[in-house]
């Protein structure tokens, strides 16, 4: 069911820079001028700057840097990603608010937003630093009806979206480190963090967590990975728009979904064609074990092949990745 | 004995909302209930002689999510995927499940990893555990035996 702030902001943002008069908004959605004057009212509370002019009408001059669930729904062009929001100002992980969501139920391609998560985390437990709006921290639930075995295609889907997403917003080329961060020029900018409940034949559910250091500044990054990681503002020196990033990378996450589980060689090939990983001499830490060795292939399940120096090879499904050369 | 064989006991089982069925043939006995969340368990105990290994299918096909075991009343709860074993969430926290703990069917024993992706193995049967038959950060293949639960 849309609401009358989504259909207001629908109209403006089809036409920027275009006044609406009172009169034309309520013919538009079959309100009366106060009824208009109430929601334009209650927009402006959530920090839209919505000028009134004498004679012309209401023009949209600013949206505010939140991620409101109506805006997203006036801009985002897909059937079902995206097309279920929460968006809060902090939670503890999106990962544990989709998590007990998909559990009670809510649809395919529900998506939960936070302006800041309080613990956020990466593989492990390891905490994900997520300021108060400055990145996109999101968590996406599919119930895609497939066997447990294809999961990672979704993770690399979700890799791939995002390296779209930066470059049709930012001009930025982002490379995929195995298994699925992304990278630019040589630190990491998102990170992806999924969450599976399966039977022994199929999903059903997953939670895609998908982290995007967006509006960080230097000084925001914690010493200990300064060196090993960026953001989109550090890298272009510029405001990146968060609400661009986010519906630019729903969209293209649509068009691989659609055609999901088919086409997974042509998605594993738009991988490795991106993938930094490849061809370099790497070393992975799985639990207490390290294997060494050159990353020569992915294989159908996206799985690093490593081929070590006895000239054996070794299949690798998870572990922290260095690349020595 | 096979897998496909299984897969259509449990077809007729839905087909026929039949919640239990044991059947007894060339040294297996196969029982088949369903569970609680409507999953099929499968219990599969040597009749005359010791079983088989459960089937560690090439391609993923349907595979039990518990498996026989000589002992009496004892599961064998399975990977259901390949990938990395963990025994906690994270490494600071404390395993999930420890030697002699008791489990129920929602009870998460462990975590796997492919990809970065988590999932939580939850027991599927109320017991306790009598081994893990994995270490921690070891990977582990499809079909594989991670715990032995001793059925209440």
């Amino acid at each position: 069911m849309k609401s009358i702030e989504e259909s207001i902001l629908r109209l403006f943002l089809q036409q920027p820079d275009q006044p609406f008069s009172g009169e034309s908004l309520a013919q538009s959605l079959g309100l009366s001028r106060t009824a208009i004057w109430n929601h334009i009212k209650s927009l402006r509370e959530l920090g839209y700057q919505i000028e009134a002019r004498p004679h012309v009408g209401y023009l949209l001059a600013e949206t505010p840097d939140r991620f409101i669930a109506d805006e997203i729904y006036a801009r985002l062009k897909t059937e079902v990603i995206g097309q279920n929001v929460l968006s809060f100002e902090a939670v503890d992980s999106t990962n544990d608010v989709a998590s007990s969501m998909a559990e009670e139920g809510s649809r395919e391609g529900t998506l939960i937003l936070a302006e800041t998560q309080r613990k956020g985390r990466g593989r492990l437990g390891r905490e994900w630093i997520s300021p108060k709006q400055t990145g996109l921290w999101s968590s996406l639930i599919l119930r895609p009806e497939v066997h447990p075995s294809k999961v990672a295609s979704l993770t690399l889907m979700a890799a791939l979206s995002m390296m779209k997403a930066i470059e049709k917003t930012t001009g930025l080329k982002a490379e995929i480190k195995w298994p699925n961060d992304l990278y630019l020029n040589g630190k990491k900018v998102c990170g992806i963090l999924s969450e599976m409940r399966s039977e022994p034949d199929q999903i059903r559910y997953i939670i895609l967590g998908l982290g995007v250091n967006i509006n960080l500044e230097q000084d925001e990054l914690p010493k200990e990975i300064e060196a090993s990681a960026t953001s989109l503002l550090i890298e272009t020196g510029k405001y990146v728009s968060r609400m661009d990033l986010l519906c630019h990378y729903l969209e293209a996450f649509e068009v691989y979904y659609q055609n999901f589980p088919n086409d997974l060689g042509l998605l594993l090939e738009e991988v490795k064609k991106n993938c930094l990983t490849l061809g370099k001499q790497v070393s992975v830490v799985v639990g207490d074990q390290t294997v060494t060795g050159q990353a020569v292939e992915l294989d159908e399940t996206g799985a690093l092949v490593l081929e070590k120096k006895d000239g054996t090879t070794e299949k690798i499904y998870s572990g922290d990745l260095s690349v020595c050369s | 004995m096979n897998l496909k064989e299984i897969k259509e006991m449990i077809s007729l089982m839905d087909e026929h909302e039949i919640s239990e069925f044991q059947l007894e043939r060339d040294g297996f006995k196969v029982l088949l209930k369903k569970g609680i969340s409507g999953n099929v368990i499968v219990e599969r105990a040597p009749a005359s002689q010791p079983a088989a290994a459960p089937v560690a299918a090439a391609v993923p096909e349907t595979v039990p999510t518990a498996a026989p075991v000589a002992e009496e009343g004892v599961i064998e709860i399975l990977s259901p995927m390949v990938g990395t074993f963990y025994r906690s969430s994270s490494p600071e926290a404390d395993p999930h499940v420890q030697l002699g703990d008791s489990v129920t069917e929602d009870s998460v024993v462990c975590i796997l990893e492919a990809m970065k992706v988590m999932n939580e193995i939850k027991s599927e049967v109320k017991g306790k555990i009598t081994e893990v038959l994995v270490e921690n950060g070891e990977a582990v293949e499809y079909g594989q035996p991670l715990f032995k639960v001793k059925k209440d």
